[in-house]
């Protein structure tokens, strides 16, 4: 990414004269222009943001980044660097043009709106530090407690288990014989992983809480990021790829659902049908229509290349949390806060009669907590579920009858994954544990936790 | 710290405390006047630190030679020998190292000394979610009713109201977004640390701030690898709040406060500053900080809440006024005696006795709603018997009438809701005639409540029955009889645990469960109904989980020894037992509350129907004489009624004097009411001479007698406040004076054609010969139910003779006294 780094470098020099100015001169200089990091951005935090977020961004305007603070809203830019005078967001502080911000608060002290003044006189400088992250691919992170899992993911020929990890990706032998690899990316939180149809590429979603969301396309073989994209401002949920793998589709915290294109990690479709979080996406057979879920209760159907909204799959219950597609068939499983998995067939039968859920094909039995995950073997003839009941449950798919429970964790489960063999089913969450079940049995047959402890590797080191 | 600034911290410390005892000194002269202090206490005795780093704060109070405390926690200086404990902020002290030793406390030249002991702790202090993060997040305001607290959640993020629901909030933090809320591998990165600490945009703003000892706290509990704690033991049993009580010698003074919560383990530890604060009587002390201040003259309790458990503080500030001194006034029975013992604590005066006419109006208005007759008035002031036994003779003679009857129908029709909407028209004359009589015959009350809950059977046969139909439903049923009979509000339990009181959602259902075996089906006559037992569907399922929930009482006490269950169908005689039972504590306390606030303007504790410990009674030990007193004469209505308005306390003027005029709940004097709907119409009727027209009544029947509220629907009656029978609750009888009030009576119709009337008054008056005097004292007696003063009766009398004709200037005079606050109120 050779136009970021350079961009990181422009911003590292706009802030040296600044910040050299205040240390060389000290107290003798009558006016040291205050920082935007340390003076201005604690002070827009403190009183502009509970309206000015990306997520409310009343008068359209977002002031929790330099950008879009300089950028303005509805009236116009938010400052004009150098004049204070004419500069929009000093005249709604101190009360020349109303409404008197904040709004409904007492005016700001004098001495802080002079502050800002003299920001604004001195040029307005951003001089926030690029954030390094405080882990790299050579330098990956240590932990001292066990993150917890929110993403499991086997690779199509069955030999590699990925799992979340803080900042991280971890490449497991799925026989449980060790780690095979690190990924360390940017993003706090690894949302979902799905790996290519091909087993070449793994796609992972996620981001850092309330800050941003990123796309990252993994090479498998080489284990070099191949592409990050970032979007959104909270993480990415529910990544799913379309089965020729050339498409990856997910949910956003401003209720859309998007879909970019693997190979150049473009945008390809960004749909706003959802009144809430989407958390769950699901691709049909043939790659044309998409399921998605969220908090809004709703299971939508739309075509995955215009984007036209199609109906909803469900009657609308409780929050949904996750969605799963049958291997070989256009049916899918929702479940969520109502702690019952729901499977509906995409398309309507041929007689519907008023009042009914046409779609409906099942309604599983009741779980012990919310769920989080389903997931079909690869023969589609299994249905796993899991969820805060801390323990996860197999069912036959065509009877609906109870096959195996997988018991004995001790905190709720927020992923699964069927091996592609079909015998072995592995569930992670809050405990940071991976457990491996046997499916037909329910039977823990191992156990890890999927990151190096720091006491560990100082145990292992000579 | 280093040992020199320590000491520079000492020196500025005691110069501080050197300024700050002078300034209690110079203050003086303006507020009150505290005495020199002799002696210094220090609260709570012995400290005992659980480890290290732990912090508890003290309070000083200097001791006057008079006995005055002032609070100088403030001001105090503390030498902390031996550094086991040093000095943090706000006079707490804080444990630097295992061990004991004494720390010395100086204030006002004197010093005192404790005794301080810090325990070794055991390893790291375990930081659980039960007693560690819930608190905090209690106390930022995250969990309240306009943010996450809120049904609905804010944002996406949802908690129990006030953090009622621990295990709820714990899910809710932990598991909902799969744990996106906490980060075991980088803590400081977690949401629940960023978000209220404004690293990332929060709407409900800034909350947290980075490295404060909460931030701490949450941090520790993340890297512990967030652990919720057990409920065995760090769950808060109780709360210990120093000083006991407050009592201020002026206005101005402030006294601090330390709150210790007791957990379960046996644990304690001092929570003053996550504790919420709140004062009763905010205009008169405000709480400031971990503290109250006394603003003016009165009194009011201060509620000390932390985690689901309260501690009342009673906080007075007397008047400082110099020159006080008590009178004592004659005691007629232990009312006048508990009413004094307060009073003269307080410094506050009471007023003398009322003059007759005052009290036979007073006491005419609440034993039968009515004013008297000109002619009584004039026999009672002339009689010449001695006051008191006079007095006593008027009550028995209006209890015994008709009047006392008819009144006390209507007052118990409006709690029982008799209502024709309710009961069908037949099925309310029935409940009405029903309820007079049991009121002539002086049912005792707990008889009157068995029949009411018990009754089954024909709502046209079994009058009583019909208290099935107002209250519908085991929930209501359940609400209404809780309300009522034993003054406590359910209400909010139905759907979460009340926020400031003990009631659980789980007692809201097992109280419930005691009615769901009723059924209600019509029966043969048009309108008629049958309150049955059910046989099938007659159990309660607890709406959380779909469970059977058996019945249970709300207090133990009183109880029969074997309480039905789910699959007793009549469940209801265990009910009444453990109801009128005499351990229990609320059934008595409630209705004498409730018939005190008859008498005088507000209840022993107000609103009579929300008995709960947050609301206590303004006298104790009154209330407990009054229910022991009515207990002993088996629930007697009469007794109790007579009980109270033969007291000195009852007969008492309601003009104030200089110590007692801002009392208005001590009953040092009367306060004026403004007269109830009913009683106005017929206080108009009677002084007027023109009948009050009542819609489908008989000629004779008076307003106080009109037996439901669609007589007269939308009416004068309903203008001037009169309840519409649709609430259990005594806030359904308005008796406010407004706009609407004044220009009714001013300028409306009713008035107006009732002054001016042939067949009136003084169309009599004046058929009758009577001289100009003779007219004028009549009006008074008839209105202000007393004769006129000198100077009144000279206006008047010039007054009708400027006038054009004698009847135009008698009927501006009628016009101007039944516009006159002497006739509106009560007093």
């Amino acid at each position: 990414m050779p136009l970021k780094v350079l961009g990181c470098f422009l911003l590292a020099w706009a802030a040296v004269p600044v910040v050299i100015g205040a240390d060389e001169t000290g107290e003798e200089q009558p006016a040291v222009a205050p920082s935007y990091f340390r003076d201005i951005r604690p002070v827009i935090q403190q009183h502009c943001q509970g309206c000015h977020q990306p997520a409310i961004q009343q008068g359209h305007l977002d002031l929790t980044q330099y950008r879009t603070l300089l950028k303005g809203g509805h009236s116009g830019p938010g400052l004009i660097p150098g004049d204070p005078d004419r500069s929009l967001l000093i005249a709604m502080m101190d009360g020349r043009r109303p409404p008197l911000m904040p709004l409904g608060g007492p005016a700001l002290d004098r001495e802080i709106i002079d502050k800002f003044r003299a920001w604004v006189k001195a040029g307005a400088p951003d001089d926030t530090p690029v954030q390094l992250g405080t882990v790299s691919q050579n330098e990956p992170p240590v932990y001292t407690s066990a993150p917890v899992i929110t993403a499991l993911a086997y690779s199509p020929d069955g030999f590699l288990l990925a799992v979340s990890g803080y900042r991280e990706v971890l490449l497991h032998r799925a026989d449980g014989s060790g780690l095979e690899g690190r990924l360390v990316g940017l993003s706090d939180r690894i949302q979902s992983l799905a790996f290519t149809p091909d087993g070449k590429t793994l796609a992972a979603g996620g981001g850092t809480p309330a800050r941003f969301g990123e796309l990252q396309f993994w090479d498998v073989a080489s284990r070099k990021l191949k592409r990050s994209v970032t979007v959104c401002q909270d993480t990415l949920f529910g990544v799913s790829l379309s089965p020729d793998g050339s498409r990856v589709a997910f949910g956003c915290s401003d209720s859309t659902v998007r879909i970019h294109e693997v190979s150049s990690g473009k945008e390809l479709l960004k749909t706003n049908h959802h009144e809430n979080w989407v958390l769950g996406t699901r691709f049909g057979m043939d790659g044309k229509r998409i399921v998605s879920v969220g908090r809004d209760f709703a299971a939508k159907l739309m075509h995955a290349e215009s984007g036209a909204f199609i109906e909803n799959l469900n009657k609308l219950r409780k929050e949904l949390a996750a969605v799963t597609r049958h291997p070989s068939r256009d049916r899918v499983v929702v479940g969520g806060e109502e702690r019952i998995p729901y499977y509906y067939r995409m398309d309507r039968p041929k007689k519907i009669f008023a009042g009914q859920e046409g779609t409906l094909i099942r309604a599983f039995e009741r779980q012990s907590g919310e769920i989080f995950a389903l997931e079909f073997s690869a023969d589609g003839r299994k249905l796993a579920v899991a969820g805060a009941g801390a323990e996860a449950t197999v069912y036959d798919v065509e009877s609906g009858q109870r096959l195996a429970a997988c018991t004995g964790h001790e905190a709720g489960i927020y992923t699964l994954a069927f091996h592609p063999g079909g015998r072995e089913l592995a569930l992670a969450g809050f405990e940071g544990r991976v457990r491996i079940h046997e499916v037909a049995s329910g039977k823990l047959l191992r156990e890890f936790v999927p990151v190096p402890m720091k006491a560990e590797m100082a145990a292992s080191a000579p | 710290m280093n040992s020199k600034s320590r000491a520079t911290c000492l020196w500025v410390g005691g110069l501080m405390l050197a300024v700050a005892v002078s300034g209690v000194r110079a203050g003086d002269r303006s507020a009150g006047a505290p005495e020199e202090i002799r002696e210094l206490q220090v609260q709570p005795g012995g400290l005992v630190f659980s480890r290290p780093g732990e912090l508890r704060r003290i309070l000083v109070t200097g001791i006057s030679a008079g006995g005055e405390r002032l609070d100088l926690t403030e001001t105090v200086g503390i030498d902390p020998q031996g550094g086991i404990v040093e000095l943090g902020p706000d006079s707490y002290l804080r444990a630097v190292r295992e061990g004991e030793t004494r720390v010395t406390v100086r204030a006002g030249g004197h010093s005192a000394e404790i005794a301080v002991r810090v325990d070794a702790s055991p390893g790291s202090p375990r930081t659980t979610f039960l007693r560690d993060v819930l608190p905090i997040m209690n106390k930022v305001g995250c969990s309240q009713g306009v943010c996450h607290g809120a049904a609905k959640g804010k944002n996406g993020f949802k908690l129990s109201l006030r953090g009622y629901d621990a295990e709820f909030d714990y899910r809710s933090l932990l598991y909902d977004m799969s744990g996106r809320r906490f980060n075991r591998a980088d803590p400081p990165q977690s949401l629940m640390l960023a978000k209220p600490t404004q690293q990332v945009a929060h709407g409900g703003g800034l909350r947290l701030d980075l490295g404060s000892s909460y931030y701490k706290s949450i941090l520790a509990w993340i890297e512990q690898e967030v652990p919720f704690g057990d409920p065995e033991v760090d769950r808060v049993v109780g709360l210990e709040v120093h000083p006991g009580e407050i009592f201020m010698h002026a206005p101005g003074r402030s006294q601090q406060v330390v709150v210790v919560a007791r957990y379960a383990d046996g644990s304690t530890r001092d929570v003053t500053r996550e504790s919420h604060l709140g004062s009763s009587n905010g205009e008169a002390v405000a709480v400031e900080g971990s503290g109250v201040k006394g603003i003016r003259t009165g009194e009011s309790t201060l509620m000390v809440r932390y985690e689901g458990q309260f501690e009342m503080v009673p906080v007075t500030v007397l008047d400082p006024s110099p020159g006080f001194v008590w009178t004592a006034l004659p005691q007629y029975n232990q009312i006048d005696e508990l009413v004094d013992r307060k009073l003269q604590r307080l410094r506050i005066q009471p007023s003398p006795l009322a003059d007759d006419a005052e009290f036979l109006r007073r006491v005419s208005l609440d034993l039968t709603g009515r004013i008297p007759e000109p002619e009584r008035i004039r026999a009672f002031v002339q009689d010449p018997t001695e006051t008191r036994r006079k007095r006593s003779r008027a009550i028995d003679e209006l209890i015994r009438g008709q009047a006392y009857a008819d009144y006390w129908t209507l007052k118990w029709g409006d709690l029982l809701r008799s209502n024709r909407k309710f009961m069908s028209y037949k099925g309310m004359w029935t409940f009405r005639e029903w309820l007079g009589q049991s009121i002539a015959d002086n049912k005792p009350y707990d008889a009157l409540v068995r029949e009411l809950l018990t009754a089954k059977g024909s709502t046209f046969e079994n009058p009583a029955a019909n208290f099935f139909l107002s209250a519908r439903g085991a929930t209501a049923a359940m609400e209404t009889t809780t309300q009522l009979f034993l003054g406590v509000r359910m209400v909010c339990a139905q759907c979460h645990d009340h926020p400031f009181e003990k009631w659980t959602q789980n007692q809201y259902f097992e109280m419930a469960a005691f009615f769901s075996a009723i059924g209600v089906r019509p029966g043969f006559e048009s309108g008629e109904e049958v309150v049955y037992l059910k046989r099938v569907d007659n159990d309660l399922k607890h709406p959380k989980d779909g469970r059977v929930v058996n019945p249970q009482f709300l207090v133990p006490a009183g109880g029969p020894s074997s309480i039905p269950s789910a699959a007793d169908r009549d469940r209801r005689p265990a009910l009444v037992e453990w109801l009128t039972s005499r351990e229990n504590p609320f059934f008595a306390r409630a209705i004498v509350n409730r018939v005190w606030s008859y008498f005088f303007h507000r209840g022993i504790i107000s609103p009579v129907d929300d008995i709960r410990a947050s609301n206590p009674p303004v006298n104790e030990a009154l209330l407990a004489a009054l229910a022991e007193d009515f207990e002993n004469h088996d629930f007697d209505l009469q007794h109790l009624m007579r009980t109270i308005t033969n007291s000195r306390v009852y007969q008492t003027t309601f003009r104030a004097n200089r110590w007692n005029r801002h009392d208005d709940r001590n009953f040092s004097h009367q306060i004026p009411r403004r007269l109830g709907a009913e009683s106005l119409a017929d206080a108009i009727a009677l002084a007027t001479g023109v009948r009050f027209e009542l819609p489908e009544m008989p000629e004779d029947y008076s307003a106080v007698q009109v037996p439901d509220p669609h007589v007269g629907k939308g009416g004068f009656l309903d203008l001037f406040g009169r309840p519409q029978r649709e609430e259990p609750c005594e806030c359904e009888r308005r008796s406010d004076v407004s706009l609407p009030h004044a220009l009714n009576l001013v300028n409306g119709p009713i008035l107006a054609d009732a002054v001016s009337a042939p067949e009136g008054r003084i169309a009599t008056l004046i058929q009758q010969g009577k001289s100009d005097s003779q007219l004028v004292e009549d009006l008074h007696l008839s209105t202000l139910s007393r004769p006129p003063t000198s100077q009144e009766m000279q206006v008047a009398l010039a007054h009708l003779k400027r006038s054009g004709s004698r009847a135009a200037g008698a009927q501006d005079l009628l016009w101007a006294l039944l516009n006159s606050n002497g006739f509106l109120f009560n007093r």
